[in-house]
């Protein structure tokens, strides 16, 4: 148990954060300490009061905690606690990456957490192509990993400890995380655009450790609660939605939007969602694989193409402008192909946008047609202030995206995960941490 | 090493028409935070009011508190995470620091924030003192051509370049200003720092106009008390030669803020920055109809970087508001003069730095 300090004392919200915790917890805790005791001092008070007082019954049962509070406040009983076991705090299983290709599930110790952040018992872990980049090629983006890392950023779970001055969550309570954690002071933070914030702190990318573990620590304004009604794996998928949901913002996508979405990934089906939920009334997604365009497809796109792998720029962007009635007032670049980049300024209209939302490994050539067109091309950077309103996407049931998760696997199985995510089989595949997961139905295939 | 100061005569607001001058223990700054030597604090409007009323609106003087927000500083002690301060460097004071964890804040409107922090708005001290600590990102170091008197005025011109952004003001604006106040005075500076080709000023008072004159305005309009709304806004559009597209009223005043919505022009905007009764009956059918937005303003975000760079570059010049400078010693005089407005005061600077010379 922590050390009261003489500020702490019987602060109210101390002692209802403290005692939840105690609640959770697999051991059992009673009052007993040495006379001359100078810790607990809010806590030897009981005990001197009810020496004075005849021999009270202890009382047991509690009917919920802010009675244990209040009694506990005026000195009436002391306190007794059952044993309560919820969470397993000694098995912290996780998952670190070595190098390339060696990925290793091993123990660590429980995470510390301040006194505005809340300890999560990490329910579900998307694999992202971040994660599948660094366990194949060591680095993504300009992330190069250099030391040992535990990985993965989507997650959700439920809140099993609180610090002593989180006001907004409580043991028990179901939350996802949003990843990154900017530095409150600069410029970019200050104006709204954390994103920018050169000093950003994104847990899965080198060198933060990631969530892909049983417990791990989190800030708790950059948690967010879950209705009841929106499961942990939707809750998982967030991260990516949001960063769809912030794509279609960049590019304005509003009511009878026409909208081109390159790339059936999970990015590009989400941001397809989004686009619809934003009112767009005409959407097509492009990809060169046919069972993510049969996904896109399920879920709603207004048509699909395929685009062949000798298909030439002309024929394909004739194809497009068909499907669409003319051309896009947003053109969704989610892919990376060089192709789509150049067919890219063709299918938009003058005085549309372009978002170039996956980065292309192949460097990007901006088409002189953008500049006298006046064609805006906008870049994508993760995700700010967008994560309560995907959230309400999915609460709100204007989005469900669940048929999108493909496989499902334990965390001690994570390198199969890893290897039938290589092959390209899979859409979405989600990490189950929580030790007493159990498969509810049999999606991998 | 010198000894350490000991010396921190703070204003202290007791009570209405309570202002005591007292000594308090040097603060210590935390890892984020400057220790700063105050060196000059403006009085605004706001900081008379509670001396004269205990209050304003929700916020009252319920404990002892420190008074004063307008001020610069020289640094003497930076916290162990601060990099862009060091001890000798002078600075102007954002006084307002929000939560940084809510939704207004990481929203990139932290002055919206509800747990905001500002000095001389209670529960929180204001910084008229020898010595203050604050958070040092809302520290703004001044170049060695901007003043200390005018680092302390960059916080009623960030009132100015907040509404100036909020009226949309821009090249091809025309702007009317209801009021040649302070506030008034600095809207009218940006105003034209933004590029607006006509700026027309208002008041019912002679010298504030000559004041406003001087300090650029295209046109002055002298304003009667009893004269009727139609009539003020006829003689507005003969002198201008058309409707303003953006109204500003710094005042607050019921009449004032009733011509900023009926005189702009339909589509424009009616900025309203002057704080008056806080129920008032409005036209607002002429601003339905005509697709007038109405647009309020509280405090500034973002605009003390635009406000330093403003002064600094010399495209708007704060020294003509500065009308009386004071000693810390003679507060209650400064605040006296401030309140009576005797001897066409705009702006009156106490000095809190005993060895700079006024």
């Amino acid at each position: 148990m922590a050390l009261l300090t003489k500020s702490t004392r019987l602060n109210k919200l101390y002692w209802k954060n403290v005692l939840s915790n105690l609640l959770f917890r697999n051991i059992r805790v009673t009052f007993s300490f040495p006379r001359n005791s100078l810790h607990y001092g809010g806590v030897r008070q009981i005990i001197e009061k009810s020496k004075d007082k005849k021999k009270i019954e202890p009382k047991r049962n509690f009917n919920n905690i802010e009675e244990m509070v209040i009694l506990a406040e005026n000195n009436d009983v002391l306190p007794r606690f059952e044993e309560k076991a919820s969470f397993n705090f000694s098995d912290n299983l996780s998952a670190v990456l070595y190098g390339i290709g060696d990925l290793r599930l091993e123990q660590r110790p429980l995470p510390k957490y301040s006194e505005k952040e809340v300890l999560i018992a990490t329910e579900c872990v998307g694999l992202s192509k971040a994660d599948i980049n660094f366990i194949s090629k060591r680095e993504y983006k300009n992330y190069v990993l250099e030391k040992p890392l535990i990985l993965g950023h989507e997650a959700s779970g439920t809140v099993a400890e609180v610090g002593c001055k989180v006001t907004k969550f409580r043991p028990g309570d179901r939350v996802a995380i949003e990843p990154t954690i900017p530095c409150r002071i600069c410029e970019w933070c200050k104006k709204g655009r954390f994103n920018l914030c050169p000093d950003i702190y994104f847990c899965g990318m080198p060198p933060s450790n990631g969530t892909l573990s049983r417990f791990f620590a989190w800030p708790e304004d950059f948690c967010l609660k879950l209705p009841h009604h929106v499961g942990f794996d939707e809750a998982a998928l967030l991260e990516p939605l949001a960063v769809a949901h912030h794509a279609c913002k960049r590019g304005g996508i509003t009511v009878g939007s026409k909208v081109v979405i390159c790339g059936s990934s999970p990015i590009g089906i989400l941001s397809m969602l989004c686009a619809k939920a934003c009112g767009a009334t005409n959407i097509i997604v492009t990809d060169t694989k046919s069972d993510r365009l049969r996904c896109a497809n399920t879920m709603g796109a207004n048509n699909i193409i395929f685009v062949k792998k000798s298909a030439k720029d002309d024929h394909l962007t004739k194809e497009i402008l068909e499907a669409l009635g003319g051309q896009a007032h947003v053109c969704l670049e989610c892919s990376g192909s060089p192709q789509a980049l150049r067919i890219s300024a063709e299918i938009t209209k003058p005085g549309g946008t372009i978002v170039l939302v996956t980065p292309s490994p192949f460097g990007t050539a901006i088409q002189t047609k953008c500049l006298e067109e006046e064609i805006d091309i906008r870049g994508v950077l993760n995700y700010c202030n967008n994560y309560q309103n995907a959230l309400d996407l999915i609460a709100t049931g204007r989005l469900d995206f669940t048929s999108m998760i493909t496989h499902d696997y334990k965390l001690t199985d994570i390198m199969q995960a890893y290897n039938v995510a290589k092959t390209g089989r899979a859409i979405k595949i989600l990490i189950h941490t929580n030790p007493k997961w159990i498969p509810s139905r049999r999606r991998n295939y | 090493m010198a000894p350490l100061p000991t010396d921190n005569l703070t204003a202290v607001l007791y009570g209405i028409n309570d202002l005591r001058l007292e000594q308090r223990p040097i603060p210590k700054p935390n890892d984020d935070q400057v220790l700063l030597q105050m060196e000059v604090v403006g009085i605004c409007g706001s900081d008379v009011h509670y001396l004269v009323h205990g209050r304003i609106g929700p916020f009252v003087v319920e404990k002892p508190m420190v008074i004063g927000h307008e001020a610069s500083g020289t640094v003497v002690g930076v916290g162990k995470n601060v990099k862009h301060l060091k001890p000798g460097d002078r600075v102007a004071i954002e006084p307002g620091e929000g939560c940084r964890k809510c939704n207004y804040c990481k929203e990139g409107r932290y002055n919206l924030c509800l747990e905001m922090s500002f000095c001389a708005t209670p529960p929180v001290d204001g910084n008229l003192s020898r010595y203050y600590v604050h958070a040092a990102d809302f520290c703004f170091k001044l170049p060695d051509n901007v003043s200390l008197e005018e680092g302390a005025l960059l916080e009623p011109l960030s009132v100015g370049v907040h509404a100036c952004k909020r009226g949309g003001v821009t090249t091809g604006s025309v702007v009317l200003v209801l009021g040649a106040g302070p506030i008034g005075l600095v809207t009218l500076l940006s105003a034209k720092a933004f590029g607006a080709s006509k700026v027309i000023i208002t008041d019912i008072v002679e010298n504030r106009l000559e004041t406003a004159k001087k300090l650029g305005a295209d046109h002055t309009l002298l304003i009667q008390p009893n004269d009727k709304e139609e009539v003020i806004i006829k003689r507005i559009i003969d002198a201008l030669g058309c409707e303003p597209t953006v109204s500003m009223d710094c005042s607050g005043a019921e009449t004032s803020v009733r011509v900023a919505i009926q005189a702009t022009r339909s589509g424009g905007v009616a900025v309203l920055i002057g704080m008056g009764k806080s129920e008032m009956t409005l036209p607002l059918a002429s601003a339905l109809i005509r697709e007038v937005d109405i647009r309020g303003v509280f405090r500034y975000v973002n605009d003390y970087p635009t406000a330093l760079d403003l002064v600094a570059t010399g495209k708007v010049n704060v020294k003509p508001l500065i009308t009386h400078n004071y000693k810390m010693e003679d507060t209650l005089k400064a605040f006296d003069t401030s309140r009576t407005g005797a001897g066409n005061a705009i702006k009156v600077l106490i000095h809190a730095n005993p060895n700079r010379k006024l």
